[in-house]
C-alpha cells in the first residue's frame, strides 16, 4: 500500500477571520482504496481540514498533492472536477424532488429542450447497480429514510467521477442497522478502487471499517497508524489525551412526586402528517427519562410542545402541577419550573453575536440581583458570567466574550451552564452532548445525573444510544409518533435490542410496557 | 481580537471617507477644466487651481471665513453645521434602535413629518408660558410619531406584515396628510406662499445666540442621545431589543415575548423620530413652512448605519453628515461648482461602510499575523487533566 498515495496534504494552516485558528500545521496523506479515519474532537480541526479539501474554506498556507499532482481547490465545484466528493452531516438534497432527479440535478440528460426522465431514471438505476447502492429512484426524498438519504448523497458524488469521498461523520444520524448497511457499501466501494476519508469521533467505528487512522487534537496531527497495530484504548489517549471514562456512577433512583405529565398528546404537522399519537407519560422527582428515537419520529414535536415553543393539538401537559394552556409560550413554561436544552444551540439556545454574560442572563435578566427597576447591574452579570466560566469551565478568558469566538462544546457549556442554574425541577435535554468534545460531554451527563441526584427530574432525548442506556434510568421509544417501548431496567439491555425497536422491527404491548 | 476588530471599523470609515473625497475632488477637477482655445497644460494647471479653490471651501468653509485680509472663524457656518446636525441627530438615534432589533423603520420621515404638522397646531394655539408650552408641543410631537409608528408595528406583531413595506407606504400617508392639516387648518393667508401661521413667541426654543439663530436643539439632541444610550445599554428593555436583534428564536425561548417587543420598539422609536421636525421649527423657522419632505428620516438611516446602531457614535456620524453638506453650500457660494457634489460624497461612503469585503483581507492578513505571534508565544494547554 506505501507508495500508493492518492493524496497529500502538506503543512496546512487555517486561521479564521475571528482569529480561530483552526488547523496548524496539520500533515494528511491518504493511500488509495483505503478507508482512512479522521479522528477527533469538536474542534480538532478535522472538519475544517476536510472543508480545505473540498474547496469550501481556503488554506491561509500549505499546499495539497492530489493523484500525484499539486492541485488549487478554490471551490467545491473545482474538487467535483478534479474527482473529490463530499457528503455533509446535513443533506444537501432538494426534499420534494425525487431521488433520480436530485442524483442527476445539474446534469439532466436532454431530449431536445425537455429533461429526459426516462433516461434519468435509466442512468440512475445503472450508477446504482454498478456501485452496489439500490435507490429507490422515483421516490420523492422528503419519503425516505435517513439512511436512504445519505445513499443518495454517495451516489451523486460517484455520478460526478468522485475517487475521493469524504463523509462527515455520517453515522451520527444512522441507526445502528442503517450503520450496518453504510458500513457494508462503503466496504465495496473501496473494492471498486475508491477512496473514502472518515470523520468520526467514535472509536468502535473506526476500529470496524478503516485501514489507517489520522488522529487530530487541537488543531494539530496527533499522529498516523495503521488500525490492526492499535487499540481502542490507544485510540482514545491520542485523541484527549487522557483515558476516557464513559462509565458514570449512579446511586440507585429514588422517585418521588410526579413532576411532568404528559396525557393522550396529539400533533399534526403542516405537511399533514400526524407526527405525536396519542403519547402519555410522566416523570418523577429524581429520575432521568430517556428517549430513544429515529431522528424524525415525533422528538421534535414533542419537547417544542412540552417547552412552549409549539401549540399541541390536544391532550393536556401539567408541568410542576400548572396545567399548560392550549396557548402558550416559553415563559409560561420557564415560570413553571422548567429548563429546556435545545437540540440546535446555534438556532436557539444562544445570541451569538452578543456576550456570554449576555447569554447566560436571558431567562432572568430582570430578577434580582441582575436588574433593579428595569435597570440592569451588569457588573453583577459578569460577574457571574465569570463564575459560570469557571464553574462549568467553559475555556476563554472574559464573559464579555462573545459565543461566536468560543469552539462547539463551550458554546454549548454556555447554555448548559445557563439552564442548569435556572432553579427549575424539570430540565428537558435535548441531545446535549451532540457534537462536542468527550469532556465537555462527560461533564455535561454528570451534571444531568447531579440534577437527578438532587431530587430534580430530567427528560432526555438522545441519538446517541450508549449515552441514554448509560445516564437514563427508564428510556422510552419512539417510533413514528408513538410510544413502542418502554425499558424500566436499563441496564438489561444493550444498543442493539434498543435498535430493534426504534426501527419499528419490534413493538412492545400496552402490558408489557406497564405504568409509563 | 474584538480591540482589532473595533480598530478595522474605524479604518474602514476614515479610509471610506478618504476614498469619497478623492472621488469628489476628481468630479470637481474634471467640471473645473476650462473651456476655450488654450494650451492643455495651462488648462490643466486653471482647472487644478480652482478645485483646490473649491475643495478648501468645501473642507473648511463651515469653520473658517475667507477673506483677502486673512482666514477668520466663521461663526454663521458654525452655527448652521450645528443646527442642521440636530434633527439628523434626532431620526439617527430613532432609526439605530429599531436597527438594533433587526426591525426596519423606513418610516421616521413620514413620523418626523406629521409630528411637526400636528405640533404646530399645539404650538400656534397652545398659550405661549416659556418651557411649559415648548415642552408640551414637543410631547404632542411625540406622541404622534409613537402613535403613526404604532401601525407598522401593530401589523408586522400581529399580521406579520413586512413593516419595511407598511412603514415606507405611510410615508405617504403622513405627508399629504400633515400637508391637509397645515393647508385646510392652520395655513396663513397672508404670507406669499404656503406656510402655517407663526407660533407664539414665548413657545420657541431659547437662543444661544440670536444674529445667526444658534438654538438650544442641540442640546436636546445631546440629551435624547444619552437617554437612548442609557435605554439601550442599560435597562432589560435595551436587553431584550438586543437579544430580538441578535437571534429572535432565542429570545423567544429565554421567554422574551417578541411579538410585544417588535411592537414597543417601533413605537419607541417612532416617539423619537417624531421630535426631530419640530424642534428645528421651534428653533429656527418659527413656524411650518414644509411644502416638500425634508428627508431626515432618510438621513437617519444613512446616520444609524455610519454609527453601526451605536447611539453614542449618532452624533458624531450626524454631524460630519451636515459638516460636509454646510461646506458644499458654502462651496456652492463662492465656487461654480453646484453643492448636490455631497450627495455623491455620501453615496460613496455609504457604499464602503456597509461593504463588509472592503479591507475585509487585509483585515485577515493582520488578523494572521497577531494569531501566529500569539502562537509562537504561548505553549499549547492540554485538554483537562485526569480525573
Amino acid at each position: 500500500m506505501e507508495g500508493n498515495l492518492i493524496l497529500e496534504m502538506k503543512n496546512i494552516w487555517k486561521i479564521y477571520p475571528n482569529g480561530v485558528v483552526a488547523n496548524r500545521d496539520m500533515n494528511l496523506s491518504v493511500n488509495k482504496g483505503e478507508i482512512h479515519a479522521l479522528l477527533g474532537e469538536n474542534g480538532a480541526g478535522k472538519s475544517t481540514l476536510m472543508k480545505i479539501l473540498f474547496g469550501i474554506e481556503q488554506p491561509t498556507q500549505g499546499e495539497i498533492i492530489f493523484e500525484g499532482s499539486k492541485v488549487d481547490i478554490s471551490s467545491p465545484h473545482k474538487a467535483i472536477e478534479k474527482g473529490i466528493g463530499m457528503v455533509h452531516q446535513h443533506f444537501m438534497l432538494v426534499p420534494s424532488l425525487t431521488v433520480a432527479e436530485n442524483i442527476i440535478l445539474g446534469m439532466e440528460p436532454k431530449k431536445g429542450f425537455s429533461m429526459d426522465m426516462n433516461e434519468a431514471y435509466r442512468f440512475v438505476q445503472e450508477q446504482s447497480d454498478l456501485f452496489g447502492l439500490p435507490v429507490p429512484s422515483r421516490e420523492k426524498v422528503k419519503d425516505i429514510s435517513v439512511g436512504m438519504k445519505q445513499r443518495v448523497e454517495i451516489i451523486k458524488t460517484l455520478v460526478r467521477g468522485a475517487n475521493l469521498i469524504i463523509l462527515d461523520e455520517p453515522t451520527a444520524v444512522l441507526t445502528p442497522q442503517e450503520t450496518v448497511d453504510l458500513f457494508k457499501a462503503l466496504k465495496n466501494l473501496t473494492e471498486k478502487g475508491k477512496t473514502i476519508i472518515f470523520i468520526t469521533h467514535k472509536l468502535n467505528e473506526v476500529k470496524e471499517i478503516a485501514q489507517r487512522i489520522t488522529v487530530t487534537r487541537r488543531g494539530r496531527v496527533v499522529g498516523t497508524a495503521q488500525v490492526k497495530d492499535i487499540t481502542e484504548i490507544e485510540m482514545s489517549n491520542m485523541m484527549v489525551g487522557r483515558d476516557v471514562d464513559i462509565r458514570i456512577e449512579k446511586e440507585p433512583v429514588r422517585t418521588g412526586e410526579t413532576l411532568m405529565e404528559v396525557d393522550q398528546l396529539e400533533f399534526t404537522r403542516s405537511d399533514g402528517v400526524k407526527s405525536l399519537k396519542g403519547i402519555s407519560f410522566s416523570l418523577k422527582e429524581g429520575e432521568i427519562l430517556g428517549v430513544a428515537g429515529v431522528e424524525g419520529n415525533g422528538q421534535t414535536e414533542l419537547v417544542q410542545i412540552i417547552t412552549g415553543i409549539l401549540p399541541r393539538e390536544s391532550g393536556e401537559i401539567i408541568l410542576n402541577g400548572v396545567h399548560l394552556p392550549l396557548k402558550t409560550n416559553p415563559g409560561f413554561c420557564r415560570n413553571a419550573g422548567l429548563s429546556h436544552i435545545p437540540s440546535d444551540r446555534m438556532e436557539r439556545g444562544v445570541a451569538s453575536d452578543s456576550t456570554i454574560s449576555e447569554n447566560i442572563i436571558s431567562d432572568r435578566f430582570n430578577q434580582m440581583p441582575f436588574a433593579k427597576r428595569g435597570i440592569l447591574d451588569w457588573k453583577e452579570a459578569n460577574r457571574f458570567g465569570g463564575q459560570m466560566i469557571n464553574e462549568f469551565d467553559i475555556r476563554t478568558d472574559s464573559p464579555k466574550t462573545q459565543i461566536k469566538m468560543l469552539s462547539g462544546g463551550n458554546i454549548q457549556k454556555v447554555v448548559v451552564a445557563r439552564e442548569f442554574t435556572s432553579h427549575s425541577k424539570i430540565t428537558v435535554a435535548d441531545q446535549p452532548t451532540r457534537g462536542i468534545d468527550i469532556a465537555a460531554a462527560d461533564f455535561i451527563r454528570r451534571r444531568l445525573v447531579k440534577e437527578r441526584e438532587n431530587n430534580l427530574a430530567v427528560l432526555l432525548i438522545s441519538a446517541d444510544l450508549t449515552e441514554l442506556l448509560e445516564v437514563a434510568d427508564r428510556i422510552i421509544v419512539l417510533y413514528k409518533g408513538e410510544i413502542v417501548a418502554h425499558f424500566k431496567q436499563v441496564k438489561q439491555i444493550n444498543e442493539t435490542v434498543l435498535g430493534e425497536y426504534m426501527l419499528g422491527i419490534k413493538q412492545m404491548s400496552r402490558e408489557e410496557m406497564g405504568d409509563l | 481580537m474584538m480591540k482589532s476588530d473595533r480598530r478595522f471599523t474605524l479604518y474602514r470609515i476614515g479610509i471610506s471617507v478618504g476614498i469619497a473625497l478623492l472621488i469628489g475632488y476628481i468630479i470637481v477637477f474634471i467640471s473645473s477644466i476650462p473651456s476655450g482655445d488654450m494650451e492643455w497644460i495651462k488648462k490643466m494647471k486653471e482647472a487644478f487651481n480652482s478645485a483646490n479653490e473649491a475643495y478648501k471651501y468645501f473642507l473648511t468653509g463651515a469653520l473658517v471665513k475667507w477673506r483677502a485680509s486673512g482666514a477668520s472663524f466663521n461663526q454663521s457656518g458654525f452655527i448652521q453645521w450645528i443646527n442642521e446636525a440636530v434633527p439628523i441627530i434626532i431620526t439617527g438615534l430613532a432609526v439605530s434602535i429599531v436597527f438594533t432589533a433587526k426591525q426596519f423603520n423606513i418610516g421616521a420621515e413620514g413620523q418626523m413629518f406629521l409630528g411637526a404638522a400636528i405640533a404646530t397646531a399645539v404650538a400656534i394655539y397652545f398659550p405661549g408660558i416659556p418651557f411649559v408650552s415648548t415642552v408640551f408641543v414637543i410631547l404632542t410631537a411625540m406622541a404622534v410619531g409613537a402613535g403613526f409608528a404604532a401601525i407598522p408595528g401593530y401589523m408586522k406583531a400581529k399580521l406579520k406584515a413586512s413593516e419595511l413595506v407598511t412603514s415606507l407606504m405611510l410615508n405617504y400617508v403622513a405627508f399629504f396628510m400633515g400637508l391637509f392639516i397645515i393647508k385646510t387648518f392652520l395655513r396663513d393667508t397672508q404670507a406669499g406662499s404656503l406656510v402655517s401661521l407663526a407660533f407664539q413667541k414665548q413657545t420657541m426654543l431659547p437662543l444661544l445666540n440670536d444674529r445667526y439663530q444658534w438654538h438650544i436643539g442641540i442640546f436636546i439632541a445631546l440629551g435624547l442621545t444619552i437617554l437612548v444610550w442609557f435605554m439601550m445599554k442599560k435597562t432589560t428593555w435595551g436587553y431584550k431589543v438586543k437579544m430580538i436583534g441578535d437571534n429572535i428564536k432565542f429570545a423567544e425561548y429565554s421567554g422574551i415575548n417578541s411579538a410585544k417587543m417588535i411592537f414597543q420598539v417601533q413605537v419607541v422609536s417612532g416617539a423619537v423620530a417624531g421630535t426631530a421636525g419640530i424642534i428645528e421649527l421651534l428653533g429656527y423657522h418659527g413656524r411650518f413652512l414644509w411644502l416638500y419632505s425634508p428627508g431626515y428620516g432618510w438621513d437617519g438611516i444613512i446616520i444609524a448605519t455610519l454609527a453601526r446602531n451605536n447611539p453614542l457614535f449618532v452624533p458624531l456620524a450626524a454631524l460630519f453628515l451636515s459638516y460636509i453638506r454646510v461646506g458644499a453650500k458654502i462651496m456652492g457660494r463662492y465656487t461654480s461648482i453646484a453643492p448636490e457634489i455631497v450627495a455623491i460624497l455620501q453615496a460613496v461612503i455609504i457604499l464602503l461602510v456597509t461593504a463588509e469585503a472592503f479591507l475585509a483581507k487585509w483585515k485577515q492578513k493582520s488578523i494572521n499575523k497577531e494569531a501566529t505571534r500569539s502562537q509562537k508565544m504561548t505553549t499549547p494547554v492540554e485538554v483537562g487533566e485526569v480525573r
